[in-house]
């Protein structure tokens, strides 16, 4: 409820704040969908509070979820306080949960429409808690899941590989619902939708990691080739980088983990790994309990495709918490990051891109210790905030090159230590281009004038 | 195009656009210039014939260059061809869309051209600004695979800049209709360089000295060109015309010309030899 207040008072854009006008034209864009209703106990709910994720404001991130947000929907055409106020959700626009015929299950199977329980309800407006919303939505999109059953909560078992899911709540007074469709034997009607539910997109899980990841050594960088997550909804990536915690064995790999990350550089050998960059296969032996997230945050990676399913409960055990069993030999993570699961806000990357950055060099931001094996992964993040599990991390060690400025110093060259185009490519510089380009302008504008003192004094003759 | 490029090519053109509306803006008048010399020599024909004056140029120019960084050393070494031209792997790095291999140079020039020579052309000032950068992978300097490509790539950028005096001689076209103009340009040059990595700009730490040096640095040195413009007018002499009346533009010539940067410092402290003697063409217009 206070967001929607912080971001009208703030009047700002940005992420998790949205300006005043893009509150107003959500809010008048749902009242003009619901404008269109002309069904008799049908009601439409306009949200004046909830949560926004810069210019989305229908989506439910994992972050709402454990933070307990809550939707407020202002209410017309219907009264709450009635007493005969429903709140219906359905998973597909096809699904009218107007119809009774298509809110009852058959035989006991998995329902279209699920009734939802608002927390608050007053003359004109209704609250929904995102966790409700979201174990509904569990409930709905599950394939065995019978009605009765209420659901996980903030969980994204519903999108196994990080996509969103679209989702759709009415407004009803159900003295006043009828059913008007065609029941089948699996109980769901067709009909055309005409009740205008408000839509919304549940999106707990992050997107799935890069695979095929493949690294090349520079002079205190690596420089890190991969494949991009195939949600599209990406919005960055994170690298994650430490010094490659490799200590010889598998089952050391895990006591390194709780042993901070002072065990240096195993061998130089490393630095010849790169070959190892097939894709995420992580097996499901990660234990969930090695991440220090919530118990949620270990399930929504669970079902990553790529990451081959950190499971929460299977594998290593308890035991070898903290062992990555994901990694390839010779390479491990350092303390806190497991492949397969999503890294600690505690940790931060070494490098940050934006979706669609092809090739990211590691050491740009600061520089890696040549002759040091770092362990290397890479994790997504999503638009609205949801951090995808780590990819299986590749190692290698960074080398002393050879450029051609030291090509050129080496041969007995004696230029260099100047500006030249130190002003190119940096924003705030005074670019010698701008000069130039200020200069012929100038030499433009002379002549030009030249040219009219010309014609005027011609024209007193 | 490296992002540096990008941006110092665009300032080139935006430059040069300004230019171009400024200058065309200014010949719509269809006056005589006071500067001219003997005004007899100009017949009312030949100025029906050309329509507005001319008193500016502009050229956009592109050309393979080379620089000649390798004669810095008389032939002993060659730094620039064994980093940007013998690199094992460079090929398959192009391939792999990091280095760009092929330098290409691309520029501007605008001349101011106030003077009339009887007989024979036009004759001022000019300027010229343009970008070139080679790409390569940088190579690994120990180890077992010392001497194969790095991840790192390795860019030399030079920013080409020259003012010289130019003459175009147009007379022939002018009084025979024959559309070719020859010319010739002479001045001075200037080239910022750096020589840039993954992480900007490089330096290089002389082992004897301990000093670290900046891999950026600006070269002098003499500028000449020698050309030849033909004018594509007679392709569609109504819309040469009407482009005459509407923005000033008095030809449109596709030309082509040997230019030789001598950036090798003027004999000043040495620097690097970042000219190259190659031939450019493109498109010109004269206003």
């Amino acid at each position: 409820v206070q967001s929607f207040k912080r971001i009208a008072k703030a009047g700002g854009g940005g992420t998790g704040r949205a300006p005043r006008w893009l509150l107003g034209a959500a809010v008048a864009a749902a009242g003009l969908t619901g404008a269109g209703s002309s069904r008799a106990g049908v009601g439409v709910g306009t949200p004046i509070n909830g949560p926004i994720h810069g210019s989305l404001t229908n989506y439910i991130s994992m972050e709402d979820c454990l933070a307990d947000k809550s939707f407020t929907f202002q209410l017309t055409g219907i009264s709450a306080s009635a007493g005969n106020l429903e709140i219906w959700m359905s998973t597909s626009s096809a699904s009218d949960c107007f119809d009774t015929n298509v809110r009852k299950p058959v035989n006991g199977g998995v329902p279209v429409c699920r009734q939802l329980s608002p927390s608050k309800q007053s003359i004109s407006q209704v609250t929904l808690k995102v966790k409700d919303i979201i174990q509904s939505v569990n409930v709905l999109y599950s394939a065995t899941a019978p009605p009765s059953v209420p659901g996980p909560e903030c969980s994204s078992s519903f999108s196994p590989n990080g996509q969103k899911k679209p989702f759709y709540i009415y407004f009803l007074d159900s003295t006043a619902s009828t059913g008007d469709g065609t029941t089948t034997s699996t109980g769901v009607t067709a009909t055309t939708p005409t009740s205008n539910p408000w839509p919304g997109w549940a999106d707990l899980a992050g997107p799935p990691p890069p695979t095929a990841l493949n690294l090349k050594v520079g002079n205190g960088i690596l420089v890190l080739d991969y494949n991009g997550s195939a949600n599209d909804d990406v919005l960055q990536y994170r690298v994650y980088c430490g010094v490659n915690t490799w200590t010889g064995s598998a089952s050391s790999s895990s006591a390194s983990s709780s042993s901070a990350s002072s065990s240096s550089a195993s061998s130089s050998s490393a630095s010849s790994s790169s070959a190892s960059s097939s894709s995420a296969s992580s097996s499901s032996a990660s234990s969930g309990s090695a991440s220090s997230g919530s118990a949620s945050s270990g399930s929504a990676s669970s079902g990553s495709a790529s990451s081959g399913g950190a499971g929460g409960t299977g594998g290593a055990g308890g035991a070898d918490a903290g062992a990555d069993a994901g990694a390839p030999a010779n390479c491990a993570l350092p303390v806190g990051l497991v492949t397969g699961q999503i890294p600690p806000d505690d940790i931060t990357p070494c490098e940050t891109e934006p979706y669609g950055t092809a090739r990211i060099n590691v050491g740009k931001t600061k520089r890696l210790t040549n002759g040091t094996s770092y362990a290397i992964a890479i994790a997504g993040i999503d638009k609205v905030g949801n951090v995808g599990p780590l990819s299986t991390p590749i190692c290698d060690a960074p080398q002393y090159t050879e450029d051609f400025f030291d090509a050129y110093k080496n041969a007995g060259g004696q230029a260099g230590g100047g500006c030249g185009l130190c002003s190119i490519g940096e924003p705030r510089g005074f670019s010698i281009t701008a000069i130039a380009g200020t200069a012929l302008t100038a030499i433009a504008f002379g002549a030009r004038r030249r040219r009219r003192a010309d014609r005027s004094r011609r024209g007193h003759r | 195009m490296n992002r540096c490029c990008s941006r110092a090519l665009a300032s080139a053109l935006t430059s040069s656009v300004a230019l171009f509306l400024s200058a065309a803006a200014s010949a719509q008048t269809p006056e005589l210039s006071s500067s001219d010399w003997r005004q007899k020599n100009r017949g009312d024909a030949i100025i029906s014939s050309y329509g507005s004056p001319q008193h500016f140029a502009l050229e956009l120019r592109v050309g393979p260059y080379y620089p000649q960084v390798d004669s810095e050393f008389g032939g002993g070494a060659t730094p620039y061809k064994t980093v940007f031209k013998d690199n094992p792997n460079k090929a398959a790095e192009d391939g792999a869309g990091t280095a760009t291999g092929t330098q290409i140079y691309f520029g501007a020039e605008f001349d101011y051209l106030p003077l009339r020579i009887p007989y024979l052309g036009v004759f001022g000032p000019g300027a010229g600004l343009g970008i070139v950068s080679a790409s390569a992978a940088a190579l690994l300097k120990s180890g077992p695979d010392a001497g194969k490509p790095s991840g790192e790539t390795t860019t030399l950028t030079i920013l080409p800049m020259y003012v010289a005096a130019v003459l175009r001689a147009d007379e022939l076209m002018r009084r025979t209709g024959f559309p070719f103009v020859p010319y010739a340009k002479f001045g001075l040059g200037i080239a910022p360089w750096k020589v840039s990595g993954a992480a900007g700009v490089v330096t290089y730490v002389d082992s004897k000295t301990n000093q670290t040096v900046r891999a950026a640095d600006t070269t002098f040195g003499l500028h000449l060109a020698l050309g030849g413009m033909l004018s594509l007018n007679f392709i569609d002499l109504k819309s040469a015309a009407q482009l005459d009346e509407t923005v000033g533009v008095n030809h449109v010539y596709l030309y082509g010309e040997w230019m030789d940067s001598m950036l090798n410092g003027l004999g000043s402290r040495p620097q690097m030899h970042v000219g190259a003697s190659t031939f450019i063409g493109g498109l010109a217009f004269d206003m």
